[in-house]
C-alpha cells in the first residue's frame, strides 16, 4: 500500500477542507460571499476523490490467505506492498522527555526514583481498511452535504461561516479517522466537538442555539475527560500512545503491546483503561447518560444534524472502540457494560422518540437509538456488524434528515408534525426519498437498515437472549416511530402549515380555516371542508420550487445508498472481509480467540471479519424473517393510528397519560441532570467565591498580613506625593535596605 | 563574537528608554514607548538566536564592589534553556501591551509609559539575573512599577487593589529574602551558576551547595520561605485572593503584564530556586511530603479556581481566577519533578501568558467600548463585533486546550506529567483533569454570555468613544462598532504565536530538556572527592557543619 500515490499524498485529505475553511473564513464576507461554498466544494470534493481513490486501490490489493494471525500479518508487513495497511508519518507533534528512552517499555511506568520518561505524539496517519471505510462514509456524505447546503443555506446571513465552520470539521473528522494514534484521534474529537459547537451556534443569536452548542461542548468534555485519563493509562502501562508503534507486526504499538505478555500492572491497567474510553465514547456517540446533548443539537441547521449530529461525527465513538478493540477485548466486564448500555440507549431514545414530535427530534433520538445498536454490536464482540450499521445508518439517516430539511424549507421553518399533512402532493419527489429513508430505518427487509440491524440482532441473541429480545423491542418501536412521522406527514389530507407573517410575506390565514384543517390534521379524515381550500390557499407555497435540483441530487445519492448499501454485507460478507483485513480487527478477534475466559467461548469469527466456519443459514433466514415481521407489524400499528384513524392515536395516549407524561417529559433526564449537578455545582462555585474566598481565605491571610500593615500606611503615603522622583527614591531606598539587610550580616 | 554585552544590552535598552521617556511630552511618549518595546524585542531575539547558535552569554564582572564579592554576591547575568523563552514571552507582550493603552490610558500618559518601561527591566532582570541576590533585588523591584501602574491608572477600587498586590507579594517575599540570605550566606556564594566567587567554597553554585550540605531541617525552613514569597507570587490557594482585585482594577496592560509575566516570576523561582534546592537533595533525593503538599494545594487551586471564575459576573475577574486554575496546572506539572511534566511546565508558562494576556487584551478591547465589564449587561457581541468575536472565541479555545492549539499540549503534559510522576500517583493527574472540564465551563459560559445571545450592550456616552461620532441618539451602542486595525494588530501576532506552538510545540519543548535534568540533579559526589586541591578540600571539609536554626 505504501507505493499509492494518495497514501504518500494522504495529508491533502484533511488539508484541503482546512485551507477551503481558510479561504471561505476569511474572505468569505467581504468578497466570495454567496460564492463562499466553491472552495469547500473544490476541497471536500477532492478529498472525496482522493478517498475513493484509496478505497478501490486497497480493495485491488491481492487477497490474503484465510486465517491471518498476527505471525502472518507481520510476515506480510515484511513482504511490503501487499499489506492493506500503512502508516504516513507527517512530523514530530509533542515530544517530551529523553528520547534516548525509544523503545523501553518501562520508562513510562510508575517506578519511583526514575524520573526519566519519553512521551511522543506524532502527527501520523494509520491507514487500513477500518480507516479508508470511515474516510469514504465521511468525505462522501460530507461532500454530498456541502452540495445540499448551499442550495438550503442560500440567502442566510453568515453564508461563508457556515461553509468555513463544513470545512473545519472535515479537517479534524478525517484527522480522526485517519490519525495513527491516540493523541490524533483526540485531536479530531476535540476539533469536531468545536465544530460541532461551532455549527449548532450557528444562530448564535437565539439564546436556544447557543444553550445548545454549550452544552454539546460541555457534555462532550465530560466523555474527553474519560478519554483523556484512558489516554494518559495507555501511556502509563504501555509507554506509547501509538496504535501501532513502528508498523504492525513490530510489537512497539499499544495494540500489539496489549495482546503481548502483561505485566501485573497492566493488566491492571487494563481491566481500567475500556471504562475510561468508554466514556469518551458515550459521550461523543450519545450514549447514556451522556446523550441529553444531541436533541439539543438539532437547533444547529439541518445539513449540520445531517452530516455531524448523525452521519459522521456521533459515530466516533463506535469508530473508537472498533480501532481499539484489542484494548476492550480484555475486560469482558467492560464489553458487557458496552453491550447493555448500547441496548439500554437504544429502547431509552426509541420510547422518547415515540412522542416527538417535531420532526428533527424525532430522528435525533433515533439517532441515538440507532447508535445504541451500533454499541450493542460492538459490545457483543461484533465489530464488523458494529461498522456495518455505521455505514447503512449515515445513508439512511443523512437523507431523513436532509428530506426533513427540504420539508423544513418548504414550511418555512415549520417542523412540527401535527401541523401539516398530506405532504406528497407538494413535495413529491422528497415524499419518495423520505420514504426510502424511513423504510431502511424501519428494517423493512431487503433494504440497507434491514441486513446491518439484522446483524447486530444476531450478535446480540448470541450474547444473551435477553438482550436481542430487548433490541427485537427497539427495532420495533423504531418501525413504529418512523412510520408515525412518515403517515403524518406525508400521507393524509393536505395541510400546509400557517407561515408566519415575515418569512414568505404572503398574507394570514382566516382562523376558522386553520382551524379546520387543524381537525383534518387531528382526525385524518380527508373531505373536510377545509383541506381543499386549503390546497388553493396555499398554492402560492408551490409557486416556488421547493425541490432544486441541487438539494435534489445529494438526496437521490444518499437515497440510492439508503436502498443499496445494505449488499456490502450480504449476501456475502464483503465489507466484513474487507474489514477483516485491519489489524485492529485481527488483534481484536486474535485477544479473544486465543484466550477461552474471555466473554463467549462461541465466538464467531466473521464478527471480526475473519474468516472461519460460516454460520448456518438457517438461523439467520429464521432471524431476518422475525425482525423482517417486527418491521411491518411496526408499520402497521402506525398505520392504524397515524393514517386511518388518527383521532385514536390521541385517545391511546390520553387514556395512558402517566405514561405520555413521562414520554413528553423525556424521563426528566435534563432537569435532574440540571438540578442535581449543574445548580449545585454552580451554588457550590457562589459559595466559595462569594463567601470562602472573601471572607475564610481572605480573611486568614489578611490576619497574617496585619504585621506588614504598617509598610502599607508608608507606602500609600508615597502614592499622594505624586512625583516621579519620589517614586525613584522610593525604590531606591527599598534596594537600599536590601543591600543593608545583605551588609549587616 | 562575544555576545554577551546583549545581556546588558537587554537591560539598557528599557532603562533608558523609560528615563527618556519620563522627559518628553504625553503625545511623543506613547510612540517612544513602543519604539522602546519594539527596540527590547528586538534585542532578545538578537539574543535569543545567538542563545541558540551556541553562544556562551554570561556575564561577570571582575570589578564587583568588594563588599558584595566579600559576602559572594554579584552581578552576574546570563540565558538558560527555560529564561529565553520567558525573556522572549516578556518583550513579545511588552509591544502589545503598549499598543493596547495607546487609546484606554488618557492620564498622566508620560509617567505610564515610563513606569511600564522601568517594569520591564525589571521583569527582564529576573530572567537574566544569575545570581540569588540579584534575582531577588530585580524579583522586589517589579513590584514598585506595578503597583504605580495599578494604583494610578486602575479602575475605581485601584487604591485598595495595589495596596493589597504590594503587602501580599512583599510580605511573601520578605520571607523569601531571609531564605536567600541565609543560604547564601551558608554558601558563602550567590551564585546561580557552578562557577561561584564565594570565599568558602568554590565552583559550587549556591544551589549545589544547598543540595550538598544543608540538613534536612535547614531545607525544610529555606523551602518555606523561599515558598512563601512565589506562592504568593504565582499565586497558589490559598495566598491567590490579591490577584483576582489586581486583576480588576488594573488597567489592559497592567492585566497583560500582570498576567503574562508578572505570575510567572513566581513560577520561574519556584522552577529554579524553590525545586532544587528545597526538594533535590543528596540522599533521599526527594523529599515527598512536599510534593505531595505542593501538588495537592494545586489541585485545590485548580477546582477552587474553576469554580470561582464560572460565577464571576466581571468578566475580568472571570479569566483572574481562571489564572489560579491554570497556574495550578503549571506548578503541578513542575512538581511531578519528570522530563514530561516540567517541559509541560514550562510551556505552560508561555501559553498561559500567550492566551490569558490576549484574552485580557480582547476583554479591555470590549471595556474601552462599553464601559462595563458585566456578564448581565453584554450579550451577543458576535453582531456588532464580529472579528473581535473572532479572536475572543479563538483565545477561549486556546484557553480551554483545544488540540491544534498551544493550551493543549502544556495542559496534557503537565496533567500527564503528574499522572505519571514517580513522587506522585495517577489519581493526582486525574483529579487535576478535572479541571480541564471546569476550564471549558467557565470559559464558555463567559462566551455563551458575551458573545452569543441576542445583542445587548448598555449605551454609551458620545463623548467617551471617538468612533461614535455620527451617533444615531439612542440605541446607537447597537451598530457595528468592530476592532481597527491597531486591535487587530495587537491580536494577530498573538494567534499566529497560539497556532505555532499549538503545531510545533518543539520549537521550545525540544531544547529544555538537559537544562531541566541538570535542575533536578544533586551533584551525587562529596565535595571532597570533586575538589582536587587538598587545601580546598579541607576548607571544603571543615565548612560542612554549618549552624542551622532548629526546626
Amino acid at each position: 500500500m505504501q507505493h499509492f500515490w494518495v497514501v504518500q499524498h494522504s495529508w491533502l485529505i484533511p488539508l484541503l477542507p482546512l485551507i477551503g475553511a481558510a479561504i471561505a473564513g476569511f474572505f468569505g464576507a467581504k468578497i466570495l460571499r454567496g460564492q463562499s461554498h466553491w472552495p469547500i466544494w473544490l476541497a471536500v470534493g477532492t478529498s472525496a476523490v482522493l478517498a475513493f481513490i484509496l478505497l478501490f486501490q486497497t480493495l485491488a490489493l491481492p487477497k490474503h490467505e484465510a486465517g491471518a494471525t498476527p505471525e502472518s500479518t507481520a510476515a506480510m508487513t515484511a513482504e511490503g506492498p501487499y499489506t492493506p495497511y500503512y502508516s504516513k508519518l507527517l512530523f514530530n507533534w509533542i515530544e517530551a522527555g529523553d528520547p534516548a528512552l525509544i523503545g523501553t517499555a518501562e520508562h513510562a511506568q510508575n517506578v519511583p526514583g526514575v524520573s526519566n520518561s519519553y512521551f511522543q505524539a506524532t502527527a501520523s496517519f494509520f491507514f487500513d481498511p477500518l480507516t479508508v471505510v470511515m474516510l469514504c462514509v465521511v468525505c462522501g456524505i460530507g461532500f454530498l452535504i456541502t452540495i445540499f447546503s448551499a442550495g438550503y443555506m442560500k440567502g442566510e446571513s453568515g453564508y461563508f461561516r457556515f461553509f468555513a465552520y463544513l470545512g473545519i470539521f472535515i479537517f479534524m473528522m478525517t484527522c480522526l479517522v485517519m490519525g495513527g494514534n491516540l493523541i490524533m484521534l483526540y485531536l479530531g474529537w476535540e476539533g469536531v466537538g468545536l465544530s460541532s459547537y461551532l455549527l449548532i451556534g450557528y444562530y448564535y443569536e437565539k439564546p436556544a442555539a447557543r444553550e445548545a452548542a454549550k452544552k454539546a461542548f460541555l457534555v462532550n468534555r465530560i466523555g474527553d475527560f474519560g478519554f483523556g485519563i484512558g489516554i494518559m493509562l495507555c501511556y502509563l502501562a504501555f509507554g506509547t500512545v501509538s496504535y501501532f508503534g513502528n508498523g504492525v507486526g513490530t510489537h512497539t504499538g499499544l495494540l500489539e503491546l496489549a495482546n503481548g505478555s502483561l505485566t501485573q500492572f497492566q493488566t491492571t491497567a487494563l481491566y481500567w483503561i475500556p471504562f475510561c474510553l468508554m466514556l469518551g465514547a458515550f459521550g461523543k456517540s450519545a450514549q447514556f447518560p451522556l446523550y441529553v446533548w444531541l436533541p439539543d443539537a438539532m437547533e444547529g441547521p439541518t445539513p449540520v444534524s445531517a452530516l455531524i449530529h448523525a452521519a459522521t461525527m456521533v459515530t466516533a465513538g463506535v469508530y473508537m472502540i472498533a480501532r481499539c478493540g484489542t484494548l476492550f477485548v480484555h475486560n469482558p466486564a467492560a464489553m458487557t457494560t458496552i453491550a447493555v448500555i448500547g441496548c439500554f440507549t437504544a429502547l431509552l431514545a426509541a420510547t422518547i422518540a415515540l412522542r416527538q414530535f417535531d420532526l428533527k427530534k424525532v430522528f435525533a433520538y433515533s439517532t441515538i437509538s440507532q447508535l445504541g445498536f451500533m454499541f450493542v454490536g460492538i459490545g457483543a464482540l461484533a465489530p464488523v456488524a458494529g461498522v456495518f450499521h455505521l455505514v447503512t445508518h449515515a445513508f439512511f439517516k443523512a437523507l431523513l434528515f436532509l428530506s426533513s430539511g427540504v420539508v423544513m424549507h418548504a414550511m418555512a421553518g415549520e417542523l412540527d408534525m401535527r401541523k401539516m399533512s398530506g405532504l406528497k402532493r407538494v413535495l413529491p419527489i422528497t415524499h419518495i426519498l423520505m420514504l426510502i429513508g424511513c423504510l431502511a430505518l424501519a428494517g423493512f427487509p431487503f433494504l440497507s437498515g434491514f441486513f446491518s440491524k439484522d446483524d447486530i440482532v444476531g450478535a446480540a441473541f448470541h450474547m444473551n437472549f435477553f438482550l436481542g429480545f430487548m433490541l427485537l423491542v427497539a427495532a420495533f418501536m423504531t418501525a413504529y416511530y418512523t412510520f408515525r412521522l412518515y403517515f403524518r406527514v406525508f400521507q393524509g389530507p393536505l395541510v400546509i402549515p400557517e407561515a408566519p407573517a415575515d418569512s414568505h410575506g404572503h398574507g394570514h390565514e382566516p382562523n376558522e380555516h386553520a382551524a379546520a384543517s387543524q381537525s383534518a390534521i387531528d382526525t385524518g379524515t380527508a373531505p373536510s371542508s377545509g383541506v381543499d381550500t386549503a390546497q388553493t390557499h396555499h398554492d402560492p407555497h408551490a409557486h416556488h420550487n421547493h425541490e432544486p435540483a441541487l438539494m435534489m441530487f445529494p438526496l437521490i445519492v444518499l437515497a440510492i445508498g439508503a436502498l443499496l448499501a445494505g449488499y456490502l454485507n450480504f449476501p456475502s460478507e464483503m465489507l466484513g472481509d474487507f474489514l477483516g483485513k485491519s489489524p485492529s480487527f485481527i488483534y481484536a478477534y486474535d485477544a479473544v480467540h486465543n484466550n477461552p475466559a474471555l466473554v463467549h467461548a462461541t465466538i464467531k469469527a466473521s464478527a471480526f471479519g475473519q474468516e472461519g466456519k460460516p454460520e448456518p443459514l438457517g438461523i439467520k433466514l429464521i432471524l431476518m424473517t422475525v425482525s423482517g415481521l417486527i418491521a411491518l407489524a411496526g408499520i402497521y400499528l402506525a398505520y392504524l393510528f397515524h393514517l386511518k384513524d388518527r383521532a385514536r392515536a390521541a385517545a391511546l395516549a390520553n387514556s395512558m397519560w402517566p405514561i405520555a407524561s413521562i414520554l413528553d417529559h423525556k424521563y426528566w433526564v435534563d432537569e435532574i441532570y440540571q438540578r442535581l449537578i449543574v445548580e449545585n455545582l454552580r451554588t457550590l462555585g457562589k459559595l466559595l467565591a462569594n463567601v470562602v474566598d472573601r471572607f475564610v481565605v481572605d480573611g486568614l491571610v489578611n490576619l497574617a498580613g496585619l504585621i506588614p500593615q504598617a509598610g502599607g500606611v508608608f507606602l500609600k503615603l508615597t502614592v499622594q506625593r505624586g512625583y516621579l522622583q519620589g517614586y525613584a527614591a522610593a525604590m531606591l531606598f527599598g534596594i537600599a535596605i536590601i543591600l543593608f539587610v545583605v551588609f549587616v550580616h | 563574537m562575544d555576545s554577551s554585552f546583549l545581556l546588558i544590552l537587554l537591560l539598557v535598552t528599557p532603562l533608558a528608554g523609560a528615563v527618556i521617556g519620563g522627559f518628553l511630552s504625553d503625545a511623543a511618549a506613547k510612540g517612544w514607548a513602543l519604539v522602546v518595546s519594539l527596540a527590547t524585542f528586538g534585542v532578545s531575539v538578537w539574543l535569543a538566536m545567538r542563545f541558540f547558535a551556541g553562544a556562551d552569554l554570561v556575564v561577570h564582572p571582575p570589578s564587583a564592589p568588594a563588599q558584595l564579592t566579600a559576602i559572594g554576591a554579584s552581578f552576574s547575568l546570563g540565558v538558560t534553556h527555560i529564561s529565553v523563552w520567558l525573556i522572549l514571552l516578556t518583550t513579545f507582550l511588552q509591544p502589545l501591551a503598549i499598543l493596547s493603552s495607546f487609546k484606554s490610558v488618557t492620564i498622566r500618559q508620560r509617567e505610564y509609559y515610563a513606569w511600564i518601561n522601568a517594569l520591564l527591566v525589571a521583569m527582564l532582570g529576573v530572567f537574566v539575573a544569575r545570581d540569588l541576590l540579584l534575582f531577588y533585588v530585580f524579583f522586589e523591584l517589579t513590584l514598585i512599577p506595578m503597583f504605580f501602574i495599578i494604583g494610578i491608572w486602575g479602575g475605581p477600587e485601584r487604591r485598595h487593589a495595589a495596596t493589597k498586590f504590594f503587602l501580599f507579594t512583599f510580605a511573601g517575599g520578605v520571607l523569601t529574602l531571609a531564605a536567600a540570605v541565609y543560604v547564601g550566606m551558608a554558601a558563602g556564594t550567590f551564585a546561580l551558576d557552578d562557577w561561584g566567587a564565594g570565599a568558602l567554597i568554590h565552583k559550587y553554585s549556591v544551589i549545589h551547595y544547598a543540595q550538598l550540605y544543608l540538613t534536612p531541617t535547614a531545607r525544610w525552613w529555606v523551602m518555606c520561605g523561599l515558598l512563601a514569597g512565589f506562592a504568593v507570587k504565582t499565586p497558589l490557594f490559598p495566598v491567590h485572593t490579591w490577584l483576582p482585585l489586581a486583576h480588576t482594577e488594573a488597567p489592559t496592560a497592567g492585566s497583560v503584564i500582570l498576567a503574562g509575566v508578572l505570575l510567572k516570576l513566581g513560577t520561574y523561582g519556584l522552577f529554579i530556586l524553590a525545586v532544587p534546592i528545597g526538594l533535590i537533595g543528596q540522599t533521599d533525593s526527594v523529599i515527598r511530603e512536599w510534593t505531595h503538599f505542593i501538588a495537592i494545594i494545586c489541585i485545590i487551586g485548580i477546582i477552587y479556581g474553576a469554580l470561582c471564575a464560572w460565577v464571576q459576573p466581571d468578566i475580568k475577574k472571570l479569566v483572574a481566577f481562571s489564572s489560579v486554575s491554570h497556574l495550578g496546572f503549571c506548578v503541578l506539572g513542575l512538581f511531578a519533578l519528570n522530563d514530561i511534566g516540567m517541559q509541560g511546565s514550562v510551556l505552560y508558562m508561555i501559553n498561559h501568558g500567550l492566551s490569558t494576556g490576549a484574552m485580557f487584551l480582547v476583554i479591555g478591547m470590549i471595556y474601552d467600548r462599553y464601559h462595563t465589564r458585566d456578564i448581565n449587561k453584554l450579550s451577543g457581541l458576535a453582531a456588532n463585533m464580529p472579528v473581535l468575536s473572532f479572536f475572543f472565541i479563538f483565545f477561549t479555545l486556546s484557553s480551554i486546550g483545544l488540540p491544534g492549539l498551544n493550551g493543549f499540549v502544556s495542559e496534557f503534559l503537565t496533567t500527564l506529567g503528574a499522572f505519571t510522576s514517580p513522587y506522585l500517583n495517577p489519581w493526582y493527574g486525574s483529579v487535576a483533569a478535572i479541571g480541564i472540564i471546569l476550564g471549558a465551563v467557565y470559559m464558555l459560559h463567559m462566551a455563551a454570555r458575551v458573545i452569543m445571545g441576542p445583542l445587548k450592550v448598555p449605551d454609551v456616552d458620545h463623548g467617551d468613544n471617538h468612533d461614535d461620532a455620527h451617533g444615531h441618539g439612542h440605541g446607537h451602542g447597537l451598530k457595528k462598532n468592530d476592532i481597527g486595525f491597531r486591535e487587530v494588530g495587537i491580536l494577530i501576532p498573538l494567534a499566529i504565536v497560539v497556532i505555532i506552538i499549538g503545531v510545533k510545540p518543539g520549537i521550545i519543548l525540544n531544547g529544555m530538556r538537559t537544562q531541566i535534568e541538570e535542575l533536578r540533579e544533586a551533584p551525587v559526589v562529596p565535595m571532597a572527592q570533586k575538589i582536587t586541591s587538598p587545601a580546598n578540600a579541607a576548607v571544603a571539609q571543615a565548612d560542612v557543619k554549618i549552624a542551622i536554626p532548629s526546626r
